[in-house]
Parts: C-alpha cells; structure tokens; sequence
C-alpha cells in the first residue's frame, strides 16, 4: 500500500458506504422509538440473504432481488417494531433494548442454522477493474458507491419532505408531536421502513463485494456502532459523518506509513485497525459523550 | 447562612435568571414568589445544586460552592424537595426516609460490609428517627408500602421527610402545598415553624400567598429573571409593581390549577 | 453421567457469579450493562496472559481485578454522562472493540488461537475428584459473591443505588454522589466477573475470545431476567436453569443429528426464545424482586 492520503481517502468511501447506510437507520429508529435496536444489524444480514434467495431462486437479475430484499426487510423492521418492540417498549426501554438484542441474537442464530456459515458467492463476472488515485477498483465498486451515495441523498432529501418533518418532530418530541395529533404510530412505522431497505442495501452491498457469509455482517457491528456513537445517537444524519470519520481512521491506521516524514518504512499492523476505532470511541464517549455531530445528551 | 450573589442563568439564549441577589439568616423564612416563568425554580435549582449558574456566586456558611453537585451541597446541610417528587416504586416509604439519614458508615461500601456493628447502630437510630418523622406527617402506617403507590400530596409531604432526616441547615421548598390537602398543609405549617426552631434556614419557591404570609417573614419577589420587590408577605399588595407583574396573572394561574388538581 | 453433571454445575456456578455481578449493575443500580463479558474477559486473560508468563495464579487474578478496575472508572464516569440505554449501547461497542482486538492481535493476546495450556486446578488428582474440588470451590467463590450482593443491598449504600436507578435526582438531592456509587457497584461486580473470568480460563484450560461474544453477554442476561432481575437468589437460579439448558442443548442436537455448528446455533435460538418468552409474559423472572421490610 502506498501509504499516501488519497488512497486512504478512496478506501475510506468505498468502505463507508455500508457502515453509514446501517448507521443513520440505527440512529433513525432509535430517535424515532427510544430505545436501541441491537437487531439492527441484522437487517443488513437479511438484506444479503433474500437477495440471494430471491436470485438464485429466480435468476431475476441482482438489482431486481435487492429492491425485492429491500422491500422485505423494511416490511420485517416494521412488523418488528409494531409486535414486539413498541409492546416491550410500553414497559420500559431497558426491556426493550434487553428484547432487541435477544432477537438480534436469535435471528443471527436462526440465518446459521439455515444456511450455515459456508460463504456463497453471486457468481459476478469478474471486470476489468480501473485505478482511481491509486486505488484498483473494480466497476462493481464504483457502481456500488453511486448507489449508496444516492440512496444516502434520498434518505437526506426525505427527510426535508413532509413526511420527514414529521419524522423530525416525532424524533425530537414524541409526547408534543403525539399531542398535536400527529400519528406517531404510522409516521415510526415508516421511520422503521426506512432504516430496515437502507440496512438491507448494506447487507447487499456487503454480499457483493465479499461474498454472502452470515458471519461477515458481525465485522461491521463493532464499526458500525462506533459510527452511530460518534455521529451522535440523537441526530438523523450524524451517522453519515461518523461512518466516514470512523473509516477513515481505521484506513488511516493501516494505510499511512508513520515512518516516511522521517525516511523509514513504520507501518502499523493490522491488529491497530479496530484498536483505533476502539479510541476514537472511548474519547469521543468521554469527551462529547453525545457524538461529534450532535446536540449535548442530557446527564443524569 | 446563604448568600445569592448576582446570580444568573440561560437557557439556549433565553434568559431564565437575569441577577439575582438576597441572603437568608440561620433560622430565618424567606419565600420566593413571581409568576410563572419568572426563574424562581431555576434560582432554586442553582442554589440546590442541580444547575450551573453562568453568572454570580453562591456562598453558603461563608464558603463559595457556586456549581458545586447536588450531593456536596447535601453533604454541607442543603436539602431540597421538588414540586412534583417522583418515588421509586420497587422501595418503601420508610426506606426512601432512611436513603435521607446520614449513614456514613454503611453508605461506604466496605464499611457496611466489614464494620457490621456500627451500621447496625446507624440503622437503628436512623429508623427510630424517620418513624417519628412519617409519625408527625401521618405517613407512618403507610411506611412498609411502595413509596410510588403514595398520592402526589403524600409524596410531597415523604420527599420533605426524607431531606429533614438529615437535619439540614438550609431547607429549599419548591411550591410544597401544591397538590397538598388542607389537613396535611395544616401540618406542613406546623412541621416548618418546628425546624425553624431548631435554626434551619428555609426558602419557599410558592404560589399559595396565604401559606407565604404563614411560614415566611420576608419575601422576594421574582419577574421576568429579576426582583423587582423585597418586603413583609403583608405588604406584597402595596407594591404597585408587584400586583401589576404577579397578582394579575395568579388568578389565571389558579383557574389552570383547579383544572389539573 | 456423573462427571457430566459436575461440569454443568462448575459451568453454572461459574456463569452465576457473572449473573450476581451483572444484577448488580443492572437489576441492582439499573445500568444496563450489555458489555459484562469485558470484565469477565479480563479476568480470562488474565489467567491466560500469566501462564504465558509463567506467573502463579495469583498474579493472574490481581491483574485482572486491577485492570477490571480501570475499566469499571471508565464505565462509571460514562454513566455521569450518559443517560441509561445509552449507556448500554456504550458498554456493548467498548465489549466488542476490546474483543475484536484481542481477536486481531496475535503475540500478545495469542489472536484467533488464544492462549492454551493454562494450568488445571487439582491436575494431580482422578478426574471426578477434581471435579468435585473444582465444584466445591466454585460454590465456595458463588457463596461469597452472593452474601457480599446481598448485604450490600441492604445498606445505604444499597439505598442509594436502589434510589437512582429509579429517581436519580431524588438520590442526588439526599446526598448520594450518583457517580461514586454507580462507579463503586462496577467495581465490585467488575471484579466478581472477572475473578469468575479467572476460574473459568483455568478450568477449560484455555483462554480465548470466543466466550466474549455477545452470544455469551445474552446468556448472562438471561440467566438475570428468567430468574428475577433485581433478586439476587433468582439469578442464581436463573444461572443453573440457562447452563442445564444451555448444556442439554447437546442431546438435543444429536437426537435431531444436527452439525456441531447447527447444534451451536439451536442452542442461542433455544436460550433466545427463553429470553423472548420471559420478558414478553413475566418479565420481573421466577423470583421477583421483593420491597424490603426493615425490623429494627
């Protein structure tokens, strides 16, 4: 690796893409519902795997199955939150965290047990690829980026339409917004919609350029989480800038040679990558406890 | 005891407390009055620990504690209640007196694991003390049920038992008849002048102006972030001021009142 | 048969002191930690990092409870700042980052491998004695754990944690320095997990980070919630019920001859549902938290 800041730069974009597209629906649903959807991350595991069993069910082009798998998986998120999280909810959000997490556990578990944790491919073409500022990417790739990018622009234009600003005043007072006859029921329910296709595309994203092993989804928990906390739980588009911010450290740890300002070859072992990430997050806990990009949480 | 020394506070730009200054004397009532909005819970707030003043100082005792935490000013003889005290539903009414007294051996984790005795001692006192206490406010057979299950008068009156277990030096009353039957206030009154007796400094954040005629000798009065009056409860309506900025408004506060109560 | 059912109660008095632990910050002062494998990790690694240096045990177990130490300061001033959930989502991503580092990190940590060869208590002896030795001290470890949690929670300071899980306002305003007190439980319980960590690498004889999945977090959680969060008896029960479950799981999976790896996977679905199934129907476990009545 050459160790200059444009390569870092292109694979931080490149790998952000599906850390930002899991992340904003994380922080999405939790403003919109108080409380923290560990299972989310399974929606991304879910994404890839209808993907895969709607093509090579119906060898319907790949595109055409991920708007299938989308479609399905933000069906999922909403009936997940109408039967068992807005109940569990009702009792106490610990509960409900505590009800999100067996369930991220459970469907993990349930995904292994069905398909095993033998990794599958899609069978691609192999493509001639390109080289952009010193990074060999394959025209996969940078389709994969655009239509991330866009699918982030939309969600960002959404949230400047009516039904965002609904989305807005529920996430920043469900008790005002309740009482000035907003249906929060409906506009969380779409909310969850949402976040449930972005995960999915993620977990496409993801199945495409690693191929479709349950088990990879569990690489992106602890960064997209990270991504989530250091763009601010609280705030709808925070995780944008934290997924870049947290790739690009991690790229930045393994990418730069901390050795060529003094002549020498230092480059850090991999090992570093999530021990970065691990101290972007404890600082930015302890410092802005409420994520680079949003507003101060309340203590106490 | 307590001096307010210009103090002042805002909220996102808005001012809540613009400077604010009086002092209270051991054994001394003051009540702070102002409409609705004037910064009377904020001040108490500050004074309590519970916010940060962004101007002025609080000097308690002749010793600056200006932002200090809630705890420390409860540890140097501060004691607060809150308008709408929530109790905890998985502890009784007694237990949330006791969590009041101080316990010094058994509040340190290792000592109430290894000095078994001397917390022992502690309890026992500190249980004869707060029976006498539920005792005096009527709560006394109530004291093995859930704290939570208590009417919002009842609350009240178990929130200023358990900061008076502590015998503090200065008591901060955060409008303590609200919601507060006759019959209790009755013996919130009596409860009050007996701690004063005893040299407890008490401020009263309050609407009822009868119970402020009642417990306290002087008033300041609070608008807009500032005082624009200081005087006896009996003069309150003398001062033109005062019944143009407060009096107006407290009628229509008591017809949203009888509506929520 | 009979070794069987000492390996599954060694397992579950194992896994009960992590429960204890995790009742007391969770059910106890109400922070919901999602990350008590860090602790219990630490305490693994401790026993694994001094046999690699070929340390006593000893050393090991000091280690551990230092460092369980440090991380509980961390932990403790982060719930001054955060509120609740938020705090456990926090405690979940630190959990995994120091995992997935150890994971990734092979000279030191040992990586993927893990550290093997840490010394068996009572290796001299016939398997079934040392089992039983085992056994007893294990129990010996839980009972100590357990009185500890139960008179703490009756003292003041047990009051003072008991009163700001539920009204943390009303706890400051008496006195109780919210931080101090939180910072204190994670302490003691930190430790607990990990001198539980510690007994656990010694007596598997290895040390690596497949116990700190969240797989294994949930499993903890469940033993709290089945048995009665708050209740540190039914969490004890809980541990015992989850680990027969968790250890039964086996046959289950040869009757139904599954793969090793569909059998894994049976066995979190099996202890999800039990998860599932308590907090949807009787969420407060078999032995709910009780009010106390103080005689004196």
């Amino acid at each position: 690796m050459g160790g200059a800041l444009p390569t870092v730069l292109v694979n931080t974009v490149i790998a952000a893409m599906p850390l930002a597209l899991i992340a904003v629906g994380f922080n999405l649903t939790y403003s919109l519902s108080g409380a923290f959807n560990v299972a989310h991350i399974e929606f991304a595991t879910f994404g890839g795997v209808i993907t895969y069993w709607v093509w090579s069910a119906t060898h319907a082009p790949i595109y055409l199955a991920a708007i299938v798998a989308m479609l399905a998986v933000g069906g999922l998120a909403v009936l997940m939150r109408r039967t068992i999280i807005a109940r569990l909810l009702k009792i106490d959000p610990v509960i409900a965290m505590i009800g999100t997490f067996a369930l991220a556990t459970t469907l993990e578990a349930f995904v292994r047990f069905c398909e095993g944790s033998s990794p599958r491919s899609f069978e691609l073409p192999l493509e001639i690829g390109t080289e952009v500022l010193g990074v060999r990417v394959s025209p996969l790739q940078i389709r994969l980026v655009v239509i991330a990018a866009i699918a982030l622009s939309l969600y960002l234009v959404m949230l400047w339409t009516p039904f965002g600003r609904r989305i807005r005043a529920v996430a920043s007072n469900p008790e005002l917004a309740e009482a000035s006859g907003l249906r929060t029921g409906r506009i969380a329910d779409g909310g969850w919609f949402v976040a449930g296709a972005l995960a999915a595309l993620a977990g496409v994203i993801i199945a495409l350029t690693g191929g479709l092993d349950v088990t990879i989804v569990g690489n992106y928990l602890l960064p997209a989480f990270a991504a989530a906390i250091v763009g601010g739980l609280t705030s709808l588009t925070g995780a944008i800038g934290g997924a870049l911010f947290v790739t690009f450290v991690e790229q930045a740890a393994i990418g730069f040679n901390f050795g060529s300002p003094f002549g020498t070859s230092v480059q850090l072992p991999v090992s570093l990558e999530s021990a970065a990430v691990f101290l972007v997050l404890v600082l930015v806990l302890v410092v802005r406890p409420g994520g680079l990009f949003s507003r101060r949480v309340r203590s106490v | 005891m307590l001096e307010v020394e210009s103090v002042g506070k805002d909220y996102a730009g808005v001012v809540a407390v613009a400077e604010v200054s009086f002092g209270v004397e051991p054994a001394e009532s003051v009540g702070v009055v102002g409409p609705n909005g004037s910064g009377k819970t904020t001040l108490l707030n500050i004074i309590s620990g519970f916010a940060r003043p962004d101007r002025g100082r609080i000097v308690l005792g002749g010793r600056e504690v200006t932002g200090r935490p809630a705890w420390t000013l409860s540890g140097l003889g501060v004691a607060r209640t809150f308008q709408l005290p929530q109790m905890p539903a998985r502890m009784s009414v007694l237990e949330v007196v006791l969590a009041g007294a101080r316990q010094p051996v058994s509040a340190s984790p290792l000592g109430g694991l290894v000095r078994l005795r001397r917390s022992r001692a502690e309890l026992a006192g500190a249980v004869e003390r707060a029976d006498g206490l539920l005792e005096r406010v009527g709560l006394r057979r109530l004291r093995d049920d859930p704290a939570a299950s208590l009417s919002g008068g009842q609350q009240k009156l178990l929130n200023l038992v358990a900061a008076l277990i502590g015998d503090p030096r200065l008591l901060l009353l955060d409008e303590p008849t609200a919601g507060v039957s006759p019959p209790l206030r009755k013996v919130l009154v009596g409860v009050l002048e007996e701690v004063r007796a005893k040299g407890t400094a008490i401020v009263t954040v309050e609407h009822d102006m009868a119970f402020v005629s009642e417990v306290c000798e002087r008033v300041v009065v609070l608008d807009g972030g500032s005082v624009i009056a200081r005087c006896a409860p009996s003069e309150l309506h003398l001062d033109e001021q005062v019944v143009e900025a407060y009096l107006g408004k407290r009628r229509a506060d008591r017809g949203t009142r009888s509506e929520v109560g | 048969m009979f070794n069987y059912i000492l390996d599954l109660l060694v397992l579950a008095s194992i896994f009960a002191v992590v429960a204890v632990g995790l009742n007391l910050q969770a059910g106890v002062s109400g922070l919901p930690n999602f990350g008590i494998v860090l602790f219990f990790g630490i305490g693994a690694y401790g026993a694994g990092l001094a046999t690699k240096a070929s340390l006593p045990w000893t050393v090991g177990l000091l280690g551990a409870v230092l460092v369980a130490t440090a991380a509980a300061l961390l932990l403790g001033r982060l719930s001054g700042s955060l509120p609740g959930t938020y705090w456990g989502i926090a405690t979940l991503a630190i959990a995994e980052a120091v995992r997935v580092i150890l994971f990734n990190q092979d000279s030191v940590f040992g990586g993927a491998q893990g550290i093997g060869g840490v010394s068996l208590p009572f290796a001299s002896l016939p398997e079934r004695t040392r089992l039983i030795l085992c056994l007893l001290v294990m129990i010996a470890i839980l009972a100590v754990c357990l009185a500890i949690s139960q008179r703490l929670i009756g003292t003041q300071f047990g009051r003072a944690l008991r009163l700001q899980r539920e009204q943390p306002e009303l706890a400051a305003s008496l006195g109780h320095d919210l931080i101090g007190v939180r910072t204190a439980i994670l302490i003691i319980s930190g430790a607990m997990a990990a001198a539980a960590g510690v007994f656990y690498a010694h007596y598997i004889a290895y040390t690596g980070t497949s116990e700190l999945e969240m797989a294994t977090t949930i499993t903890v959680w469940t033993m709290v919630v089945v048995g009665g969060i708050g209740n540190s008896y039914g969490v004890v029960l809980g541990a015992l019920l989850i680990q027969t479950l968790y250890s039964t799981s086996r046959f289950l999976g040869e009757a139904l001859n599954l793969s090793a790896d569909r059998t894994a996977s049976l066995r979190i679905m099996l202890i999800g549902f039990a998860l599932f199934g308590f907090l949807m129907l009787k969420n407060d476990g078999l032995l709910p938290e009780r009010l106390r009545k103080i005689r004196a």
